[in-house]
């Protein structure tokens, strides 16, 4: 039985790891300069970005910045005000979101509580549209309900349902009906955290399995971070920026990527430098060489494992800061510390515990802090 | 929280009233139904069953009052389901709560006043004479079946729609754009999950306006000119012309039973959707 689409071909290269979904893949998707106003409020912004076929993009961002809206718009249920949306290579903005060769999980799964679980996943192919013969249907339908472990449970009210189960059935319904691209819609938010970590190696095999292109919101980064192959970053209705999770965490682009994937120290500059150079609490860094010719530096910062910490003033080529330590947490291998430094406020450092063995810091201990000036991040904007 | 005794106790005044205005006339009719008709009219006292052996000899005002209650509600409930969707499911804000009271509108001024507006609109000098000015010809439409349709949909159409605007409101969006999603376009969508999912709302609505179609004497003795003769017109007859006040009784009691009966059916059957749809 075949579940990945049937079109071939299309000119996107799947990535090599992808077997299965090697014989697809024309479900890419384009955005170009879409924008989206409801009234005079502006929720998408002058949207553009290209996603692969066959790949896994996650969009992530803060409550209301855009992210349903920007689904939706791919799914057919808005269409842009400005802009145009293609996906494997042909325009949609005028189709309808039933002509459309995607499907969709919702954030509230939205199972028909009038079907059973069989009937909810056969829906799609009972459509007059996509009309399949009984026994396919049949068949197809049985597949999935065993790939979903949803077994023994084809006749119950989906209502019965546990929420894994529910969302299990919310998937099957979705890809049961090979589209080129599924969209899914903050699919754990309504799972309880163990059953999340679960559920997110899942989806990931899923995806690998069918080379279908996942398009996933979430507003959790982690999430984002664990299972995509790109991440798009939006705020306030606009891309902050596009990347591996990878690129995210180690160039981020602004300091609000910077701060929203993983955690970050960020370092408010008083007066934006405009020269070679900038000065960070007396300590003068030099603009790295691929910031040089976007504008003044704004702010600096690093990752909480960038910052070490001695009981000692460190020798030669290491510039240092005092700050106290006002938190210990420990979290199994490693062990975070939150300081409050005079000149540069809260900081986070986070290290191995094997590292720190031999040095136990208290709460209340004064230490000296040291950053490599290459850890150092610098943002323009 | 109140005291359990303090709230029965609050409760008593409005059961008072229940008794007194709904208990009561209805045991003095079950009574006067058991008598006998005076020699003179009205009342005498006796113990008999007679008087609904009799009630078949009102069949045809029964056979009409069901024809129309059962004709009258499918139409009222087919003309709301377009305007009702619409309110619940294309207007947002505002614009929906205002539509929605020009819906109930109506209802401001009194229901005699609509139905004598229709008495005159469909008389001989409303449409009909505008048909035969227009060279349409010679049309009738007072005292006929068709004007006491008219008048019972449009005066209980706004309850129609009231109704299922509530029926169909209850229903996710997300349902429709996930029925959307999966390859059905609005028609479809609209008989594989609208119309099941307000199925109890939909049964519901029509055995209420069943029911109070069935209970209607003004509508059919201004625009059926009793020609088109329901129950309720029989009871009248029954008490003020013949004054043959316990069969007239006995006829009230088999038409309430009626209505007993179709509620409970109505009930039987909003369960059973229920179950498949879980939303009321
Ligand atoms: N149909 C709509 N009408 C008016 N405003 C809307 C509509 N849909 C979304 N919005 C607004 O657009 C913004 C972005 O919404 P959304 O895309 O749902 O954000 P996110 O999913 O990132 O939380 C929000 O401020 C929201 O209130
Ligand atoms: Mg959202």
């Amino acid at each position: 039985m075949r579940l990945a689409p049937e079109a071939e071909g299309g000119g996107a290269n799947a990535p090599d790891d992808r077997t299965k979904g090697q014989r697809m893949n024309d479900g890419g998707g384009t955005f170009r300069g879409v924008t989206k106003k409801f009234g005079s409020f502006t929720a998408v912004n002058d949207l553009s970005f290209e996603i692969e076929a066959g790949s896994f993009v996650s969009i992530v961002g803060p409550s209301g910045c855009g992210k349903t809206t920007t689904l939706r718009l791919i799914a057919g249920f808005e269409f842009p005000t400005v802009g145009s949306v293609f996906i494997g290579g042909s325009p949609v903005e005028r189709m309808e979101a039933y002509e459309r060769p995607i499907n969709m999980v919702f954030q509230s799964y939205a199972l028909f509580p009038h079907l059973d679980v069989f009937d909810n996943i056969a829906y799609g192919l009972r459509s007059r549209r996509n009309r399949r013969p009984a026994a396919e249907v049949k068949a197809r339908v049985n597949e999935i309900i065993g790939k979903m472990q949803l077994s023994g449970k084809e006749h119950n009210r989906v209502w019965e349902l546990s929420g894994g189960q529910q969302q299990r059935v919310a998937l099957a319904r979705a890809i049961v009906n090979n589209p080129k691209i599924l969209i899914l819609d903050e699919p754990m938010a309504a799972l309880d955290k163990k059953l999340r970590r679960d559920v997110q190696f899942e989806l990931q095999s899923l995806q690998r399995e069918l080379g279908i292109t996942f398009i996933m919101v979430t507003h959790d980064q982690h999430e984002a971070l664990s299972l995509s192959d790109r991440i798009i970053v939006m705020n306030r209705g606009r891309i902050e920026q596009i990347g591996s999770p990878d690129e995210l965490y180690n160039r981020p682009a602004s300091r609000f990527v910077a701060s929203f994937i993983g955690d970050f120290n960020l370092l408010e500059l008083e007066k934006p430098a405009a020269g070679g150079t900038v000065d960070v609490a007396g300590r003068v860094l030099a603009v790295p060489q691929e910031r040089a010719g976007e504008g003044a530096t704004i702010a600096v910062g690093f990752r909480p494992d960038a910052l070490k910490l001695s009981a000692a003033a460190p020798g030669a080529g290491g510039e240092a800061w005092r700050a106290t330590i006002t938190n210990v947490i420990y979290l199994g291998d490693k062990v975070e510390i939150k300081l409050d430094c005079p000149s540069s406020g809260t900081l986070l450092a986070r290290a191995d515990v094997a590292r720190l063995a031999e040095r136990r810091f208290r709460v209340g201990d004064t230490v000296h802090l040291t950053v490599e000036d290459s850890d150092f991040h610098h943002f323009t904007k | 929280m109140l005291q359990p005794r303090m709230a029965r106790l609050l409760l008593l005044p409005g059961y008072a009233l229940l008794a007194l205005t709904l208990i009561g006339p209805l045991i003095t009719t079950l009574v006067i139904s058991l008598g006998r008709r005076a020699p003179s009219g009205g009342y005498e006292t006796a113990l008999s069953i007679e008087n609904f052996a009799s009630v078949l000899s009102r069949s045809t005002a029964f056979l009409n009052t069901v024809q129309l209650s059962a004709f009258g509600a499918a139409i009222c409930i087919l003309a709301a389901i377009p305007v009702a969707f619409f309110i619940a499911k294309h207007l947002k804000g505002s614009v929906r709560y205002t539509v929605l009271f020009l819906v109930v509108l109506p209802f401001f001024t009194s229901f005699v006043a609509r139905t004598y507006a229709w008495y005159f609109a469909l008389g001989g000098r409303g449409l009909p004479a505008v048909l035969e000015w227009i060279g349409l010809g010679r049309f009738r439409f007072l005292n006929t079946d068709f004007a006491v349709a008219i008048g019972i949909i449009y005066a209980y159409l706004p309850i129609a729609i009231l109704m299922l605007f509530v029926a169909f409101d209850r229903i996710g969006d997300d349902l429709l754009e996930a029925s959307n999603d999966l390859g059905r376009g609005k028609v479809e969508t609209f008989f594989s999950v609208v119309i099941p999912l307000a199925m109890p709302g939909l049964i519901s609505t029509y055995s209420l306006l069943f029911i109070l179609l069935s209970g209607e004497y003004l509508i059919p003795m201004l625009l059926g000119g009793g020609k088109v003769y329901f129950i309720g017109n029989a009871i009248v007859d029954l008490f003020l012309q013949s004054r043959n006040w316990p069969l007239g009784s006995a006829v009230a009691i088999s038409l309430m039973s009626m209505m007993i009966v179709v509620a409970f059916l109505s009930q039987i059957f909003q369960r059973m959707a229920n179950r498949d749809g879980r939303i009321g």
